[in-house]
């Protein structure tokens, strides 16, 4: 742990969205963790995972929220969609049913979210191959039209999945340099963390960001 | 022969034993041929030699199963093959056909010895997977681990009749004592019988056809298809993942709890399948068998109401989710403001608290307790627990200073506290008494829903004039403020009823002594009187002024000036309590002063 008030400079608020049994926790899992959790209990409400990532020399924390997958939930997930800079959104290569859903998720994301929020198309489960129901170039359109970046990954192998995260935040970086995304409107779900005062510009969880384990 | 009977297990033992004492049982084989005619109705020990002697046991995987074949006299007679002579010294030997085994006591060659001990070898490792799937169910840490004398009381209330009321004190006391793990399948269904007996299973969702959902029999629901099978079975092996009885990818386990979850969402057509009921079927199949679990889920969902939460507009779950942030508030104002500060909602942790009722997060010992109070005490232990939880680990969960480890710490540190602090929670619960808190939370969290759903959605029309959109923003202000007052004078209501309550109870407390201390007085002010005149006839003798006061508790003459000084002190004293009686009645009217305006001022305009 570094010693100064923060080892990163900034906070990026993620949510993860998409059908059930897509495998989101296990996205999660794969980049907080760098390794594939096959026992996954579902997830239940919202979970929460973070990791420091280094993007043009400055670290930033990734605040990932995970969320239920089944339709119903959203009632109780829909409050984090707030303030969030990214949104992962997630199929299943091998179920059709998840790719067709994605319309009705990328409108909760829209309505939900700032107009800058980037989000981040991922087509999981890319180690089966063999039972493709969705074919990379379908997926590829779907995303040019909507003007959605787009991944196919494995949290099973690992295949992609650094990239997706680090993809979502290099853009995220962009928008704050070139102006387009700003730090002082609300939700903008970035928070500015400067190295030599205790607490940044607005929002997001007012995480004091001490990453001091709880002494319990 | 000899030596693989020696090698054979206990139950082998057992089985044989059991079979001794039933063909040897001259009794026995006569109840047994009843129906038969008249020639097969020969007791076995008088007809040693007879084919006829043997008997034909249907195939039986447990020792229950055994014994219950036994009582329930489908042991029947077989007229095929050969034997020597039966005698009560004999080595068993056992014969097999189509129907089952036929053992009978000899010690004669059979041929089809090797394919019997081998039937008898599967049936032995079935009971013994059995056993073993028993084990591996149950193989967690008891939290109240139950004496002896306990577990008896238990056995002798699960031999009751079923329909024997057992009174409500003597099963609390029991379930406070602690439930023993083996037990556990069984008494849950004691309590969820005990409380029909009692009337406690009333049925809040009207909407359902409550009849229909607890009468259809389970094996006619697992015939049907449901639309949530997609779901359910992509759970299944989320579900007690690390758990051996669950973790083989749709072994028994699985498919059990595939079968529950199928057979209720075609029940309860509006829930379905929702995310969080397959750890609750899990508990119960875990305990018990597939279809007295499914009837316990079903007395769970619709008799206790777990239900609501489930339903797809999840309003009951986030009403408790509020009612939760209220007790915090109420009770750790201090833990509220910590959470709060770092936007840590119950959404955030309680979520699969409620939906999972624990089971997702904590170890089984501490679900399978929650399950018994839940069984015995409703829906409300489940917010019980929570806030004790909270409450017990508010210091630890104040130092933890920052949303992911506060987060980390309910999530990972919570569940792994030590058994004895586990017990000091449920200890706690026993005694909390919070039914009236979460009714009116709930009220209130009602009132806060309707009003957020009166709200226009953010895309106003846009041809509004402005004008018209600020009149309507001030209307809502003002509707906002309103009932918010009226959220704050209910809460003083109740406050001040509560208050009425207990000032009512202190005057009639103060009447009453009132009363006998008047009745004191009175006594004493004749004592005094009956002692001024003895004064003042002076000269009277001791023995007359004992006889002239023996009623009196006090007696002695010479103690007349201290009996005179304490009648003037009760006699203040008196006068003390009516000032305060007349004080408590003015702090009465005070209070009910405001609540006649409450009354009037139209309460809730809503």
């Amino acid at each position: 742990m570094a010693a100064g008030p923060y080892n990163y400079s900034y906070i990026f608020k993620y949510i993860i969205i998409g059908d059930m049994g897509v495998g989101k926790s296990c996205l999660l899992h794969q980049f907080t963790e760098k390794k594939f959790m096959a026992d996954c209990p579902h997830t239940i409400g919202v979970e929460f995972g973070t990791r420091i990532i280094e993007v043009a020399g400055q670290k930033i924390k990734l605040q990932i929220w995970d969320t239920a997958g089944q339709e119903r939930f959203r009632a109780v997930t829909r409050s984090y969609y707030r303030g969030a800079a990214g949104a992962l959104m997630v199929y299943d290569i091998t179920r059709r049913t998840t790719y067709n859903h994605l319309s009705s998720w990328l409108t909760d994301a829209r309505n939900l979210t700032n107009p800058n929020t980037v989000i981040f198309l991922i087509g999981n489960k890319s180690d089966l191959d063999a039972q493709r129901d969705v074919t990379y170039d379908e997926a590829k359109q779907f995303a040019e039209e909507n003007g959605l970046m787009f991944l196919e990954c494995s949290a099973k192998t690992g295949e992609n999945v650094e990239d997706a995260f680090l993809d979502t935040a290099k853009k995220i970086y962009k928008n704050i340099q070139d102006g387009s995304l700003d730090l002082n409107a609300a939700e903008s779900g970035v928070q500015h963390k400067p190295s030599n005062g205790p607490r940044g510009a607005n929002l997001g969880g007012e995480s004091s960001g001490n990453k001091d384990p709880c002494s319990c | 022969m000899e030596t693989s009977f020696a090698n054979s297990s206990k139950w082998m033992t057992a089985f044989t034993n059991a079979i001794r004492i039933v063909s040897l049982s001259p009794v026995f084989s006569e109840q047994l041929d009843e129906k038969k005619n008249e020639e097969e109705r020969k007791p076995l020990l008088r007809r040693k030699s007879s084919i006829d002697d043997c008997v034909l046991l249907r195939k039986c995987s447990t020792d229950s199963e055994l014994i219950s074949s036994y009582r329930d006299r489908r042991v029947i007679k077989s007229n095929s093959g050969s034997l020597n002579d039966l005698t009560e010294e004999s080595k068993p030997l056992l014969l097999s056909n189509s129907e089952g085994i036929i053992v009978y006591l000899g010690d004669g060659h059979c041929p089809q010895c090797e394919e019997i001990q081998q039937d008898f070898r599967h049936i032995e490792t079935a009971h013994q997977d059995a056993a073993e799937a028993k084990r591996l169910k149950l193989d967690y840490d008891e939290i109240t681990p139950c004496l002896k004398e306990v577990t008896k009381e238990w056995t002798a209330m699960l031999s009751f009749p079923k329909d024997k009321p057992i009174a409500r004190n003597i099963l609390l006391k029991a379930v406070r004592d602690g439930v023993p793990r083996k037990l556990r399948g069984d008494i849950w269904q004691l309590l969820v019988s005990q409380n029909k007996l009692q009337g406690r299973s009333s049925i809040t969702d009207n909407e359902i056809e409550s009849s229909w959902a607890m009468n259809t029999p389970y094996y006619d629901l697992l015939k049907e298809l449901t639309t949530h099978q997609h779901s359910i079975l992509i759970d299944l092996g989320r579900t007690f993942p690390a758990h051996p009885y669950f973790s083989k990818n749709l072994g028994t386990g699985q498919l059990a709890l595939f079968n529950i979850l199928k057979a209720y969402s075609l029940l309860d057509k509006e829930v379905g399948y929702c995310q969080g009921l397959s750890f609750v079927a899990g508990v119960l199949l875990m305990h018990m068998d597939e279809e007295d679990a499914f009837d316990t889920f079903r007395y769970l969902m619709f008799n206790m109401g777990f239900r609501r939460q489930y339903r797809p507009d999840m309003m009951a779950l986030q009403s408790q989710m509020y009612q939760l942030s209220r007790l915090l508030h109420d009770m750790h104002p201090d833990l509220h403001e910590h959470l709060e500060k770092h936007q840590i909602a119950p959404a955030l942790y309680a979520a699969p608290w409620f939906l999972t009722l624990f089971a997702s997060q904590f170890p089984l010992g501490f679900v399978a307790r929650v399950f018994d109070l839940i069984l015995h005490e409703g829906r409300d232990v489940v917010l019980k627990v929570a806030i004790i939880l909270l409450g017990s680990h508010r210091e630890l969960i104040k130092q933890c200073n920052s949303l992911e480890t506060i987060v980390e710490f309910l999530k990972t540190t919570l569940p792994e506290m030590g058994i004895i602090q586990m017990e000091r929670v449920f200890n706690q619960t026993f005694e909390m008494d919070i039914a009236r808190q979460l009714h009116g939370y709930e009220i209130e969290f009602h009132v806060l829903q309707e009003e957020l759903l009166s709200r226009p959605s953010k895309e106003g029309d846009e041809d509004n004039t402005i004008d018209s959109v600020e009149r309507l923003h001030q209307t809502q202000a003002i509707i906002k403020s309103l009932k918010t007052q009226n959220l704050e004078l209910l809460e003083q209501l109740q406050n001040a009823n509560g208050r009425i309550r207990s000032l009512e109870d202190e005057l009639q407390l103060v009447y009453d002594s009132q009363t006998k201390m008047k009745n004191h007085v009175r006594q004493l002010e004749l004592e005094r009187a009956a002692l001024i005149k003895l004064t003042s006839e002076g000269g009277r003798t001791d023995l007359n002024v004992s006889t002239t006061i023996t009623d009196s508790p006090i007696h002695n003459p010479v103690s007349s000036r201290i009996i005179y000084e304490s009648s003037n002190l009760n006699l203040n004293k008196e006068t003390n309590l009516e000032k305060h009686v007349q004080e408590i009645v003015r702090k009465k009217s005070d209070v009910e002063h405001p609540i006649n305006e409450i009354d009037s001022s139209n309460l809730p305009a809503v």
